[in-house]
C-alpha cells in the first residue's frame, strides 16, 4: 500500500492547544471538510483547527487512519467479509471511552464532516442510554437542569406511556 | 429571557441534527421514556417528520429487525398478540400480548381490517353494532373512529379496507357494502372515511361485487380487491383498485396463470401487491407485481407444493418471504 511510503503527500494539523500532527493526506481526505480544502487549495501548510484539542484530535487521527487503510467495500469482494470484521471490531474497541470524549469527538468529526465516525458516536450514546430511565439517561449525559420538563409536564408524559416505564 | 434561550440545549452542547441522530437509534420503548428526559427532547419526538424518520428506518431494516406479527388469537377474541417476525422465521415463539382497551372487557368479536405504515385497523363486531379503530402497536395508542349509522338491509355485508392518502397524508377507512344475495350481479356502495376530516362520505358505486371475505388490499396508494363476475356457468375474477387521492377506481391486470382449476387470493408482500394462485391438492403459485401497474412485471416469487397427506389442500396467502427464500404461511385451519 502506498499510503506509508515517504513520498506520499503529507498534510499537517494544528490542534486548539498547538499541538501538530503530521498525517498521510489519504486519511485527511477521511474528512469531507478537509478533502474540501484540499481540493479548493486552500490547504498547503498547516491546517488550524481551533476548536479541536490534542486529546480529541488523536483520537480522530487514529479512527480516519485505520479507515483510510483498510480496504473500501467492493475493491475485492474476496477479502470484504474479513476485512469487514476487523473494522468492526476496531470501531468498537475504538468506542470505549467516556461520555465527555465521546461528545468531543462527536463534535469534532461533526465540523470535520467525517460521516462514518458521527454515525458510530451516535450509535454508541444510543447503546448506552437505550433501556435506561429518564434520571439515568439526565445523569449519563449531563442534561441541562434547565431543560427538563415541569412536574405536571413530566407526570402527563409518563402518564401518557406508562407502559413503557413497566 | 435571553438566559433561558441559551441554556435550551441539551447534552452539553451537541446540535439539534446529532441529537436526531442519536434518538433515531433506539427502539419506541426507549423513545417514549426519553420523551420524559427534557423539554427539547420532548418537542423533537413528539415532531411528525421525526416519527416519520424512525418509522421509515425501522420499515427498511434488512434484517426485519422491528417488523411484527399481529394476531388475534381464536380463543380471545379481544386479545392482541405480537410476534417478532424475526423469531418467526427462525422458528421462536416470543409471544407478547399488546395492552389495548378492550382487553378486559367482555370477549368480543375484534379482527383485523388491515395495516399502513405501523399502523392496524380494527373492526369490533358487536350484535347490531360495529366500531373501527385505528392502533398503533408501537406507542399502544388506540383511537375510535365515530360510528357511521347504516341501514341493515337482507343480503348485504359491509367489509373495511384501510390505507393512507401520502398527498394529503391522511388514513383513510373504506367502506364497501355489496348484496351476496344477488349472485355477485350488483353494485357496490362505497362511504370513505377520512382521519383528517374526521367526517365519512359517500363516493360513487363502484360496478363489481367484492369478494365477500375479503379486506381490500393497500398498496401503491390504492385499495385493491378480488371481484367475481358470472360468465355464464362460471367465474372471472378481476383485480379492482380504488386510487385513495383521486377516489376513482381502476383495474390491475393480472399475470398469466397456468391452466387449469384454481382459487385467486390477493395480498400485500413488503409493499407490493401479490396474487396466491392456488391449485387444489397440486400447489400455490406467488406471483408479484414489481412494477406497480405494469402486467409484464408481475413475476413468480415462489411455487409451494401442497402436503396433502397433512391435510393440506390449499396454500394460505405468505405473511412474508425472506431474502433467503422463506416463506412464513399461517395454518388458519388448525
Amino acid at each position: 500500500m502506498s499510503t506509508s511510503s515517504s513520498s506520499s503527500k503529507k498534510i499537517v494539523l494544528k490542534s486548539a492547544d498547538n499541538e501538530t500532527f503530521e498525517i498521510d493526506e489519504i486519511v485527511a481526505l477521511e474528512s469531507q471538510a478537509i478533502k474540501n480544502m484540499i481540493e479548493d487549495e486552500c490547504a498547503d501548510n498547516v491546517i488550524p483547527l481551533g476548536n479541536i484539542d490534542s486529546k480529541t484530535l488523536s483520537k480522530i487521527i487514529e479512527y480516519c487512519k485505520k479507515h483510510a487503510e483498510s480496504p473500501k467495500k467492493d475493491d475485492n469482494a474476496d477479502i470484504d467479509e474479513k476485512a469487514v470484521e476487523d473494522l468492526k471490531s476496531f470501531d468498537a474497541e475504538f468506542a470505549k471511552v467516556d461520555m465527555p470524549l465521546i461528545q468531543d469527538i462527536l463534535m469534532a468529526a461533526n465540523f470535520l464532516n467525517i460521516d462514518n465516525l458521527i454515525g458510530l458516536m451516535c450509535r454508541t450514546i444510543a447503546d448506552r442510554i437505550k433501556g435506561k430511565t429518564p434520571e439515568e439517561i439526565r445523569k449519563i449525559l449531563n442534561i441541562n437542569k434547565n431543560d427538563l420538563l415541569s412536574p405536571e409536564q413530566e407526570a402527563k408524559a409518563r402518564e401518557e406511556n406508562s407502559w413503557a416505564f413497566d | 429571557m435571553g438566559n433561558k434561550k441559551k441554556s435550551k440545549k441539551a447534552i452539553l452542547v451537541l446540535p439539534v441534527e446529532i441529537i436526531i441522530e442519536i434518538l433515531l437509534k433506539l427502539p419506541v420503548i426507549s423513545l417514549l421514556r426519553c420523551k420524559s428526559v427534557c423539554e427539547s427532547w420532548y418537542s423533537l419526538i413528539s415532531d411528525r417528520h421525526f416519527i416519520k424518520r424512525h418509522y421509515s428506518l425501522s420499515s427498511t431494516n434488512i434484517n426485519c429487525e422491528h417488523h411484527r406479527l399481529i394476531t388475534i388469537p381464536w380463543e380471545q377474541r379481544n386479545n392482541l398478540n405480537s410476534f417478532p417476525l424475526s423469531d418467526l422465521m427462525l422458528d421462536i415463539n416470543n409471544v407478547l400480548e399488546l395492552d389495548n382497551p378492550l382487553q378486559r372487557t367482555q370477549p368480543r368479536d375484534l379482527s383485523i381490517v388491515g395495516c399502513c405504515n405501523g399502523l392496524i385497523c380494527l373492526f369490533l363486531n358487536n350484535d347490531d353494532d360495529y366500531n373501527l379503530f385505528i392502533y398503533n402497536p408501537s406507542t399502544r395508542i388506540w383511537n375510535g373512529l365515530p360510528f357511521r349509522r347504516r341501514k341493515s338491509r337482507r343480503g348485504w355485508h359491509a367489509r373495511y379496507s384501510f390505507g393512507y392518502d401520502e398527498s394529503s397524508d391522511d388514513y383513510k377507512v373504506v367502506e364497501m357494502s355489496s348484496n351476496f344475495e344477488a349472485e355477485f350481479k350488483t353494485d357496490s356502495r362505497v362511504h370513505i372515511y377520512s382521519v383528517k376530516t374526521g367526517n365519512w362520505k359517500r363516493l360513487g358505486d363502484c360496478s363489481h361485487a367484492i369478494h365477500s371475505n375479503g379486506h381490500g388490499k393497500f398498496s401503491n396508494g390504492a385499495l385493491h380487491w378480488l371481484t367475481y363476475e358470472s360468465l355464464g356457468s362460471s367465474f372471472t375474477q378481476r383485480i379492482v383498485s380504488l386510487d385513495l387521492e383521486k377516489e376513482t377506481y381502476g383495474e390491475v391486470l393480472q399475470p398469466e396463470y397456468d391452466e387449469g382449476d384454481k382459487t385467486l387470493g390477493l395480498g400485500v408482500l413488503g409493499e407490493r401487491l401479490c396474487v396466491l394462485c392456488n391449485y387444489r391438492e397440486s400447489h400455490a403459485d406467488v406471483w408479484v407485481m414489481k412494477v406497480y401497474g405494469v402486467k409484464d412485471s408481475w413475476s413468480k416469487l415462489v411455487s409451494i407444493p401442497c402436503q396433502t397427506d397433512l391435510g393440506m389442500h390449499y396454500i394460505s396467502m405468505p405473511l412474508c418471504i425472506s431474502n433467503d427464500g422463506k416463506v412464513l404461511l399461517g395454518n388458519w385451519w388448525k
